[in-house]
């Protein structure tokens, strides 16, 4: 008896039920908080004008456009898509996310052809695209869009715990606050909406200017299951709608190897497919080594990416798609 | 397992009703029940590293017996040296064996003569310095005739690998922590209730403050050789807050989840960039470590109850020692040697009188005494002495420039941990008490767990400390 009211006497201040009583207290505000905060920012998040959190909520749920740019910050930096769209004449929106890797790449892809067919998906890939596990500390970028039916679907496949603790919207827009809010005051600072999508770089080299002492002919990695898993299904998606995928590798200031299992692996997939076509500028004269076309060793500046996209568009145009 | 994972988060409450429903009434049952659920803790990274810390555990409590028994004093010298052999040899084997031959290698290298002679591939156990310093100071205070050993097997096992605190310390003496294993403990609310405010508030510490700042440090300090001296400066001082914040959160969080288990721990941080002196700075920072070399290592080379020129060099091997207790790398025993001779300076010119000071002489020690604090912190920091020369070199050029902006998520979150500290540490040094009303606690409680799941980082960072 001793022990049943020392665990369920509400009355007891030292039973175990009294303390859990105070804790669901706090809870209970801290549940009436999340709920109230989560209608604001969920509000803030449909009606911001640009940045960040405006480019992946179009991307992941409005954007329409006939081509789709994909990747990460150099696919952001590298393709502009005012000169894509004006070469071409098809509409043109680049979704690619600084510091994002396969998990982003995979819900825009995916919650992309649940809206619409693309005409043509532009992938930014590296040669060392399967050496890492998928990156999910980056893709917490995803976590405010969690309620996307991709976005959800991939955290509890991959992530179980974590989906479990996006059902709280403090969770979900942890440290999202200045770039969610910051548009509403300053526009303009995080992307512009005519821009459509692409990131400008402005500014001088400011990179390591020193030349690797060695360049690998060959870099041989461990594949990482899940990053290939992803890509595979997004492969085979693409083939299954006959959506043509144009995978390419941007230049680099300093490339560090020329060849990789995971550059085989890519050219192997455009022998495999028809649909599918690899273009690699990594260590493209016209740019390697030349300061003026970068601003860091990993990113073009904005007449490098003027000077990338000109060679894509002709390149493309030649491809036998 | 880690305090700010979700696989404690799922460990603690179990652990926690089943303790307080199944084992308050019987102590033996108690003790067995914590030692089974330490062990799981601690095997949760690594289980193979059970058998070390039961090899250290059986080795401690059975020699303290024979130290104890020992009749004459030379006999329970040799004991203690055998206990201080097989604890100190572990501990070297894992943490310093490697050190040691590669700097070996290395200056017959400089020398001329190279050795080719590759180190062994060891993973260092977590928490290794800080169980084998509480099993030493059990050990050494049996032969010391300061404390009794126990015959309690069970007991003594779970002093040494009690879970709260046996990754990161506090390192409790077996004077303080032993006894408390013999306590029956009642379900006190209040008691209960003071441990997860202190759960709370390392959790604030560790994943809003130390972590929000650690992502502006890293990117700072892993391309150091591309900022100016106004943006290491300013990582710098963040660094000092992000180390405080990380350590002393961790204390806070094993402190206050052994207060909700009846267990006291002693207190490891007192507001240590509070400090008006570099010796009142070691009283208030790491303050189990500290007493322990105190009480263990300086007076047993004589202490202050020698020629000056010894006293001094007592404290500056105790530093040194101290140093590298932290890390087998060069830059922490010159973090170390920093400290050693800036207390050895600070007693020469004697300046660490205890007067009351005006505000403003105040101030002024404290800043003094920070920056002196901050200047070895770039030691413990960078990756190596040279990084850590070019650090310095740059920061002393005292050019005026923009911090780094470009990473301004985190600079933005950081200025806000750096706030947040400021406050905590503000009230805890004014001796203001955030939890003392019942009005309005359960109010701060909530506001705070809101900032946390607002703007902490939950990305299991590792504790600072974990790999010393």
């Amino acid at each position: 008896m001793k022990g049943n009211s020392f665990i369920f006497n509400f009355k007891d201040k030292n039973s175990i039920i009294y303390l859990f009583s105070r804790f669901l207290i706090i809870l209970l505000m801290i549940a009436i908080v999340d709920i109230v905060a989560g209608f604001v920012l969920k509000s803030i998040i449909t009606e911001i004008p640009d940045g960040r959190y405006y480019k992946v909520y179009h991307t992941l749920n409005h954007n329409e456009s006939e081509i789709l740019i994909v990747g990460s910050s150099r696919g952001e930096r590298h393709f502009v898509s005012t000169m894509i769209q004006d070469s071409l004449g098809l509409s043109v929106w680049n979704g690619s996310r600084d510091t994002q890797n396969l998990p982003y790449i995979y819900c825009v892809v995916f919650s992309s052809l649940a809206r619409y067919k693309p005409k043509l998906i532009i992938m930014n890939v590296e040669k060392d695209i399967f050496s890492e596990e998928m990156n999910f500390e980056a893709a917490s970028l995803l976590d405010p869009f969690y309620n996307n039916e991709t976005v959800k679907k991939l955290y509890k496949e991959k992530q179980f715990a974590k989906s479990i603790f996006m059902n709280s919207n403090l969770i979900k827009f942890n440290s999202s606050y200045l770039y969610l809010l910051r548009p509403l005051v300053y526009k303009n600072q995080d992307g512009r909406k005519e821009d459509l999508g692409w990131e400008p770089l402005y500014g001088d080299f400011k990179g390591e200017k020193k030349k690797e002492d060695e360049i690998l002919e060959y870099y041989s990695y461990d594949f990482d299951k899940e990053s290939v898993e992803a890509f595979e299904s997004i492969i085979s998606e693409l083939d299954k709608q006959n959506i043509k995928l144009l995978m390419v590798i941007s230049p680099h200031f300093n490339s560090k190897y020329k060849n990789s299992s995971g550059l085989d692996y890519l050219k192997n997939i455009t022998n495999e497919y028809s649909n599918i076509k690899l273009l690699d500028y990594s260590q493209d004269p016209d740019f390697v080594y030349q300061e003026e076309y970068f601003r860091d060793n990993q990113h073009l500046n904005v007449p490098g990416a003027k000077f990338f996209t000109s060679k894509v568009i002709s390149a493309y145009k030649k491809l036998d798609f | 397992m880690l305090f700010n994972s979700i696989d404690f988060l799922i460990f603690y409450p179990i652990v926690f009703l089943i303790y307080w429903i199944f084992f308050r009434n019987d102590i033996n049952k108690r003790n067995l029940f914590l030692l089974i659920v330490s062990y799981i803790f601690y095997g949760w990274w690594d289980w193979r590293f059970l058998f070390l810390i039961a090899l250290s555990s059986t080795t401690d409590f059975f020699i303290g017996q024979l130290i104890y028994k020992a009749d004459n004093p030379s006999l329970k010298k040799r004991y203690l040296t055998i206990s201080l052999t097989i604890s100190l040899g572990i501990l070297f084997i894992f943490k310093y064996y490697n050190f040691f031959i590669d700097s070996f290698v290395q200056t017959f290298t400089l020398l001329g003569k190279p050795i080719n002679y590759h180190g062994l591939k060891l993973v260092l156990p977590v928490g290794i310095s800080f169980y084998t310093f509480q099993t030493l100071s059990y050990s050494i205070d049996i032969y010391r005739n300061k404390l009794k050993p126990t015959k309690n097997v069970i007991k003594f096992f779970t002093f040494v690998s009690f879970f709260p605190q046996l990754v990161a310390g506090p390192i409790e003496r077996a004077t303080h922590l032993l006894p408390q294993f013999d306590k029956k403990y009642d379900f006190n609310y209040d008691q209960i209730v003071k441990g997860l405010e202190l759960v709370l508030i390392g959790l604030l510490k560790k994943v809003v403050i130390a972590d929000r700042l650690a992502t502006y440090v890293d990117a700072v300090y892993n391309n150091h050789q591309y900022h100016n001296g106004t943006t290491l400066y300013m990582a710098t001082i963040f660094f000092a807050v992000q180390i405080y914040c990380d350590f002393s959160g961790y204390s806070d969080i094993a402190i206050g989840v052994a207060k909700t288990f009846g267990f006291d721990l002693m207190k490891n941080f007192k507001t240590p960039y509070f400090a008006v002196s570099m010796k009142d700075f070691w009283k208030r920072w790491h303050i189990s470590l500290s007493t322990w070399f105190k009480d263990y290592f300086y007076i047993s080379l004589g202490g202050n109850r020698c020629s000056k020129l010894r006293q001094k060099f007592n404290l500056l091997a105790t530093f040194v020692v101290s140093g590298l207790w932290h890390g087998a790398n060069w830059t922490f025993v010159i973090w170390g040697a920093v400290h050693g001779v800036t207390q050895i300076i600070e007693n020469s010119l004697n300046l660490k009188s205890n007067r009351e000071y005006s505000i403003i002489e105040k101030a002024v020690r404290m800043i003094v005494v920070f920056h002196i604090v901050c200047f070895a912190w770039i030691f413990f920091r960078a990756d190596s002495l040279s990084q850590a020369m070019q650090i310095i070199a740059k920061i002393f050029e005292f050019r005026l420039a923009l911090p780094y902006l470009d990473v301004v998520n985190a600079l933005f979150f950081g200025l806000i941990s750096l706030f947040i500290y400021m406050i905590i540490d503000y009230f805890e040094y004014r001796n203001i008490k955030i939890f003392r009303y019942m009005r309005t606690r359960k109010y701060i409680y909530a506001s705070i767990i809101i900032i946390i799941l607002s703007i902490g980082v939950f990305n299991e960072g590792q504790f600072i400390y974990f790999q010393f």
